[in-house]
């Protein structure tokens, strides 16, 4: 894939978003493409909450790239990873305001969005993954890169590498350190190693 | 953590974590360095702590959150997985058949997580006689365990149809009558289970399922004896124990469990009150301040369970409650108060020894109830709730009351002690005599008064206060002193209770029995005023402290010297009673001058004097901190903040209370309180976190005593400018002090500075609704003319 046509067209497109202009062509059908298959993990990994809608997911991901660059396919991928991550994150703030006062939440995603899928539960994990994410990407902010793309968006190693520009090796290394690093804080939350065998079913 | 810190733990861990587990030490030796080549062994303890965590995190992150469609489910011994029907932190369970064709059977296969079940078929092994003979129709039977072909552990368990409890009855909306009927089944199976030693250690409603019959509703416990095949016991390391511990759901663990330690059929009461709690009202027993784990295992090993009562008071969930019950809030309220209350609680008390006896003792009272019979279970000793502050806070003021309640409280605390001092020989003898036909009587009246059957110690306090007043008047005619001492027992009980009211006839009782019997400057007769003055204080009877006590500092002054311990003991009540009257009154002004006094002959008397006047459990130091606090309070209250600044730094100077203390956290709260007030917001600021931190380790967070701190913060905050910051500050104010619907005083106050900091927030409209709906309260409880009141209306736009 040619990656130079595809970041002139990238920028084309999001240059669109960003006059608010309804974004068409080739390349808006393939990043919606792109977006909609890291919106379907992302989905299947909030495990059983069929109110995250994969549509709404994709449209607020958008939203979110609005004024970013992007360099390429693959670059393009990176920054869909941390548009979903801001997305999930939103998600969660808008659920702990629903729960604090309804009326106040922020959902700074879009105005539209005033309920959040997410459980409580799912709020406060991703309050948790955040909080810890933003600790390690203090320290290391290339690990927090790789968190990104692997957790949030979904991608392999292979295609991590290539979105951040970094042998694969790295990315191996990065995430395995970070994952170790995430799971424990993840472990002092409730969620993380909630309700076992729940044979409810 | 920093940059480089991290890059070193990330060097070391990537290449321990290829290392095979027995060379890992050898490396770990050598690489955990620092830059100059010493051990570093801060690096070795994270790199060891990843390394713990990497299976887990492997499989967290790893694992496909759904199925892969394309992979085949593995082989599971006989078994043939046919639908996975659930996933969870601990592994997935399937549906699955027999394979082998030997006979129809359908079994519910848990495959368990790697890593969780590594001892798992050993232990199995171990249990299995045990689980064999748990054959009831009311508990999952354990069929088999072994390997599936992917190399999990797998366990295979009788497949049960039904739905989980809570589910069962809400859909059906069952009153609370077939939910106990229910819930009897689940005791009944339970304690079957103990019978045979067999502990279940996860009681939930997931693992409680209810499916409908043509013989009715059918109850069936799952995961019996599980959670001990999955657990760890002594031959794995630390790290995994407390891995294996958090797979219970914390908000159904008991306390001991937490705790880490072993569970014992007491655990499973626990398990039960907890599932009974949830059927009752919808809710778990506690409000922890946040999901995170720690929150909740804070709250089951601290807090006190809401009483299931006043948890469907709520209106918001009452509603959902009441519905769900085919009931009235206000009738489910009254069918849960009182038996179901006291049942509950019985069964979810902390210590394991204090709970019903056995899953069939909690059936049995649950019987006893429906029956209409007496009940076992009593409320818990509610002596330690001091009622006063919690009842009628009224700022500073109420808070110096506490503050020298333990002051003069405590000048009577050797009651029980004989004081032995040469001449005083005799004296003390008499007192020891009396200090048994005391004991004697109180042994006498709690014997009297246990219902057979129940533990001694759960007797309802107000009950066997009633029955000892009772008889005060007619058994001790002959012994005067005696009949003090027990009327002054039995006050200090009241007060305690909370019923200060009930508290003053019996100190004026007391009083007047010594002063009959007794040289009026007796030891006895100065702590019988002391206490007296207390409790008129407590109950607003100001005029009554000022002739009594008026005339103790005149007596005291002449006989035993105007510089005596004792006249500065009897000083603060005429201040704080000075202190209480209208702001503007005469009279107030005049406490400025009791307290000085009091310090002043403190300071003339000395350490050493004021220890062995005073046999109470304050310090000289402490007592003077009370007199300093009082002192600034009375400025602050009287608009001289500046002359404030003075006392108050010698009151946090002297105080030597523990951070845990609430004198302590009053005096805390108080100075930061003046400093807001000097608009001197970041100390202020900073105070006020750290009396939070301490009241919510000291109290819980659901206790008042946590709330005002909270409250005092949120309004620090607010005034600070950092309005947004002081909103959630607020709100969890007012979740303690009972929401927003609460109209107590203390709630109206936190209603009041949260509608003010929303406004302040840019939140103008969601503000003016809280300030709108808070003001009638605000006008009855303060006054129409309140700064309060005013600026509520104020910023509604009201006339």
């Amino acid at each position: 894939m040619d990656s130079t046509t595809l970041a002139e067209e990238s920028t084309a497109l999001l240059d669109a978003l960003g006059r608010g202009e309804a974004p068409s062509g080739a390349l808006f059908e393939r990043l919606y493409d792109d977006l909609r298959r890291i919106a379907e993990r992302q989905r299947a990994r909030w495990v059983g909450n069929d109110t995250i809608n994969t549509t709404a997911l994709v449209h607020e991901a958008y939203l979110k790239l609005e004024g970013s660059t992007v360099e390429s396919r693959s670059h393009l991928l990176a920054v869909a990873s941390r548009a979903m991550r801001q997305v999930l994150v939103s998600y969660g703030e808008a659920r702990k305001a629903q729960k604090r006062g309804g009326g106040a939440a922020h959902t700074a995603i879009n105005d539209e969005i005033m309920s959040s899928p997410f459980t409580e539960a799912q709020a406060d994990r991703a309050a948790v993954i955040e909080d810890a994410l933003a600790r390690l990407e203090e320290a290391d902010p290339r690990a927090a890169r790789v968190v990104e793309c692997r957790f949030f968006g979904g991608l392999t190693v292979q295609e991590t590498a290539e979105a951040l520009g970094v042998s694969e090796a790295t990315v191996a290394r990065s995430w395995r350190a970070a994952r170790a690093w995430l799971y424990g804080e993840l472990q002092n939350d409730v969620t993380g190693a909630r309700d076992a065998l729940d044979v409810s079913s | 953590m920093t940059s480089d810190r991290w890059h070193a733990i990330e060097a070391v861990f990537d290449e321990a974590a290829d290392l095979p587990p027995s060379e890992r030490r050898a490396f770990l030796e050598r690489a955990c360095r620092t830059p100059e080549g010493d051990p570093d062994p801060a690096l070795r303890e994270e790199v060891e702590r990843l390394l713990a965590l990497d299976v887990g995190a492997e499989a967290f992150f790893e694992s496909p959150a759904v199925p892969a469609p394309d992979r085949a489910p593995p082989e599971a011994g006989p078994w043939r997985l046919l639908e996975r029907v659930g996933v969870g932190g601990m592994g997935e369970v399937w549906r699955a058949e027999r394979a082998d064709g030997a006979f129809r059977q359908t079994a519910a296969v848990k495959l368990v997580r790697p890593g969780l079940g590594d001892d798992l078929l050993r232990r199995f092994r171990s249990e299995r006689a045990v689980l064999a003979r748990l054959d009831h129709p009311a508990i999952a039977r354990l069929l088999d365990a072994g390997t599936a072909s992917d190399g999990r552990p797998y366990l295979a368990l009788e497949f049960v149809e039904g739905e989980p409890i809570t589910a069962f009855c809400d859909r059906r909306r069952l009153g609370v009558n077939d939910r106990l009927a229910l819930f009897a089944d689940v005791c009944e199976a339970v304690a079957a289970a103990h019978r045979r030693l067999v502990v279940h250690r996860d009681i939930k409603p997931s693992n409680v399922l209810v499916a409908e019959t043509p013989e009715g509703p059918r109850v069936k416990l799952l995961d019996f004896g599980i959670a001990k095949l999955l657990d760890a016991d002594g031959d794995v390391s630390l790290v995994q124990t407390r891995a294996d511990r958090r797979v219970l759901t914390p908000e159904y663990a008991a306390p001991e469990q937490v705790r880490g330690e072993a569970p014992t059929t007491a655990t499973d009461v626990y398990g039960l009150g907890v599932l009974l709690y949830d059927l009752l009202t919808g809710q778990r027993p506690y409000r922890p301040a946040s999901r995170v784990r720690r929150a909740i295992e804070q709250a089951v090993l601290e807090a006190d369970p809401t009483d299931p009562s006043t948890a469907v008071t709520d209106a918001q969930t009452a509603r959902a409650a009441a519905e769900n019950r085919a009931t009235q809030p206000d009738r489910l309220r009254r069918r849960l108060r009182g038996d179901l209350d006291q049942i509950v609680l019985k069964a979810l008390r902390k210590a394991p020894e204090r709970r019903y006896d056995g899953a069939a003792a909690l059936a049995a009272d649950l019987a006893r109830h429906l029956g209409g019979l007496p009940i076992e279970a009593r409320p818990e000793s509610t002596g330690y709730r001091v009622g006063k502050f919690v009842r009628r806070p009224r700022g500073p003021v109420a808070a110096a009351c506490v503050a020298l309640l333990g002051v003069l409280g405590g000048a009577g605390a050797a009651l029980w002690q004989a004081r032995a001092a040469g001449a005083e020989r005799d004296r003390a003898d008499a007192r020891a005599a009396e200090a048994e036909a005391v004991t004697g009587f109180l042994v006498d009246l709690i014997g009297e008064a246990r219902p057979s059957g129940s533990d001694g110690d759960t007797l309802r306090v107000r009950d066997v206060l009633d029955a000892g007043v009772a008889q005060l008047d007619t058994g001790f005619a002959d012994r005067p002193l005696v009949a003090a001492a027990l009327a002054t027992a039995f006050a200090r009980s009241y007060a305690k209770l909370g019923q200060s009211e009930r508290a003053v006839p019996l100190f004026r009782r007391a009083l007047g029995l010594r002063q009959a019997h007794l040289d009026p400057l007796d030891p006895d007769v100065l702590q019988a005023e002391n206490a007296l003055a207390l409790a008129f204080l407590n109950t607003d009877h100001l005029d009554g402290v000022d002739s009594l006590m008026t005339a103790a500092v005149a007596a005291r002054r002449a006989g035993l010297g105007p510089a005596h311990p004792q006249v500065a003991v009897a000083l603060p009540a005429l201040g704080l009673a000075a202190d209480a009257r209208r702001p503007d009154s005469l009279a107030r002004a005049k406490a400025e001058g009791y307290f000085r006094e009091a310090l002043d002959v403190l300071e003339a008397a000395g350490p050493e004097a004021f220890a062995a006047a005073y046999d109470g459990s304050t310090s000289f130091d402490g007592f003077r901190s009370g007199l300093y606090y009082s002192l600034a309070v009375h400025y602050m209250t009287t608009g001289r903040q500046e002359q404030a600044v003075e006392p108050m730094g010698q009151a946090v100077a002297l105080d030597d209370a523990p951070p845990e203390s609430l004198s302590h956290q009053i005096l805390a709260n108080g100075y930061g309180v003046l400093l807001r007030q000097l608009e001197r917001y970041d100390e202020s600021i900073a105070i006020h976190r750290g009396v939070v931190e301490a009241a919510r380790r000291a109290h819980g967070p659901d206790h008042a005593f946590y709330g005002y701190p909270v409250l005092s913060l949120g309004s620090a905050l607010q005034a600070s400018g950092d309005a947004a910051g002081a909103v959630p500050v607020l709100r969890e104010a007012l979740r303690v002090f009972g929401g927003p619907e609460s109209d107590s005083e203390a709630a109206l106050e936190t209603r009041f500075y949260l509608g003010r900091a929303l406004v302040e927030a840019g939140r103008a409209a969601e503000g003016r609704r809280v300030l709108r709906a808070a003001l009638p309260g605000l006008a009855t409880t303060f006054g129409p003319d309140n700064v309060r009141t005013r600026i509520a209306r104020e910023l509604t736009g009201g006339a």
